[in-house]
């Protein structure tokens, strides 16, 4: 025989405990934080930040040598955000792959990539308007799923 | 329609066989990864196998050795993308091993006669010898260097037979050049790739113009097996239709000789433009991926720098050439390939 008083406590901690397992998307540190990554850690650690495959505009780079090759070429060309201002912070979902492009690939890319817990970021710069994609959480850290722009 | 046909090239291919052409990973260093015929990327191991199908990606540190039979070895170096693949020449089925980008060494132990063919974004090469190097460079071109042995290299109709310390460059849309000397290890693939990009970014429009060629002689081919493989599936669904017309009506004689003389010869028929189509918009999806990709990023990046050359025309001529991408070969394409 369940106490009925009981019931209601239940409940609630059957919420809590379903959202503690929902991977839940970044919040507005988080998204700084790798702002400032990007615009300033080195291609080494850029590499190990970058989850494999990487969405770039409407290219999708797949493997560790093509990933180095973007920071490493990024790093040469002194590239960075000049005092980004996030706009927009959202959980990813599919109907964003068209504002990278309307390619499959890059829908594919969204389908397969953008977990339940990954960010959609839109943020303005001193270069201009940067998209920004992060993976969902994974051993208390957040990969760069990819990025686009400017627009 | 598309949707059909997807599922139809699905049923297909998964109903191909397993090729002897698996090959075992032997020796690894570095960061080693391996692309499935799922889709999925993950790292390669020692005593894996790596099968038809699957594409083997190393990191800048990466090397992997494989040995697809006792005595031979493919060593794949650093920064390269190689695959296992499958195609039928003249009815007969044949192995395929490409390089999209990188340099890859082949050590053959013996000449069987069955040796898989040589593919790089440029070039197909027969194998008549025991030793040679292919690099395929950052701008889709190529070059193999014969060590031992004997490599024929050909490119739009154009063939050339390279001997013991000859090589051969083919760019990406033409034929072979001359053939130069070239002694063992004095030919290092990091300096030639760098000279290949230089020159790539000096003028990006030239470049490009390359890779559309190359990327047109693909889709050219995926056109020609796909149609070949829609007009094919119609047949063989109409003498299926008949066959069973005949079971239902205790003709099974004359079933069973429609089954042996028309329909099962269609059917292998058929098999064979999938696995060709498949070859083709493959060895496209790997061409826009690693290559293709290089040029964008690159270009990106001098963009940010503003010492790219020309960069909004390359924008526009880049965009453009993905719309043709996107429209012949991405039908051909399944999900499992992205």
């Amino acid at each position: 025989m369940i106490n009925k008083a009981f019931l209601p406590v239940a409940l609630i901690l059957l919420f809590l405990g379903s959202c503690a397992t929902v991977p839940r998307a970044a919040g507005e540190e988080e998204v700084l934080a790798s702002l400032e990554l990007i615009s300033g850690a080195s291609p080494e650690t850029l590499l190990a930040s970058s989850h494999d495959p990487f969405l770039l505009d409407g290219e999708v780079l797949v493997g560790k040598s093509a990933l180095s090759l973007l920071w490493n070429s990024l790093a040469e060309a002194g590239f960075g955000f000049t005092n980004p201002v996030i706009t927009e912070i959202l959980p990813a979902d599919p109907s964003q792959a068209s504002l990278f492009s309307s390619s499959r690939e890059v829908v594919y890319f969204f389908g397969n990539y953008a977990a339940p817990g990954s960010t959609f970021v839109r943020f303005r710069s001193g270069e201009g308007e940067f998209l920004l994609l992060l993976a969902p959480r994974d051993k208390g850290s957040r990969k760069i799923l990819g990025w686009g722009g400017p627009y | 329609m598309k949707k059909q046909l997807l599922l139809l090239i699905t049923a297909a291919v998964l109903a191909l066989p397993l090729s002897a052409q698996n090959s075992d990973v032997v020796y690894l260093e570095g960061w080693v990864d391996v692309k499935t015929g799922s889709g999925d990327i993950s790292e390669l191991f020692m005593g894996d196998q790596v099968r038809v199908g699957e594409t083997v990606i190393t990191g800048d540190d990466g090397l992997a050795e494989l040995q697809p039979e006792a005595g031979s070895r493919i060593i794949i170096h650093p920064g390269t993308v190689f695959s296992l693949q499958e195609r039928t020449v003249n009815g007969q089925k044949r192995s395929v091993v490409s390089t999209s980008l990188g340099s890859v060494a082949f050590r053959f132990n013996k000449m069987t006669g069955a040796e898989p063919d040589i593919a790089t974004p440029s070039m197909v090469a027969g194998v008549r010898g025991t030793e040679f190097t292919v690099f395929a460079g950052a701008d889709g071109s190529s070059l193999i260097m014969v060590e031992s042995g004997a490599v024929a290299v050909e490119s739009q109709g154009r063939s050339v037979d390279l001997a013991p310390n000859e090589g051969v460059e083919v760019q990406p849309g033409e034929a072979p050049g001359e053939k130069f000397r070239v002694m063992r290890g004095s030919l290092d693939f990091s300096a030639w790739n760098a000279n290949r990009a230089e020159e790539m970014l000096s003028d990006p429009l030239l470049a490009l113009a390359r890779m559309e060629k190359q990327l047109v002689e693909l889709a050219e081919q995926v056109q020609e097996w796909g149609g070949r493989y829609e007009a094919n599936i119609k047949l063989v669904e109409q003498k299926r239709g008949e066959m069973k017309t005949l079971a239902e009506a205790g003709k099974e004689d004359q079933a069973r000789s429609l089954f042996t003389e028309e329909l099962r010869p269609l059917e292998v028929e058929t098999s064979d433009m999938v696995l060709n189509y498949r070859y083709y918009s493959l060895s496209a999806l790997n061409f826009r991926r690693h290559v293709m990709s290089g040029l964008y990023t690159r270009m990106k990046a001098l963009g940010f720098s503003g010492t790219a050359v020309d960069f909004e025309g390359f924008r526009g001529a880049y965009a453009a050439l993905l719309d043709y991408y996107e429209e012949m070969i991405v039908p051909y394409l399944v999900a499992a390939d992205f």
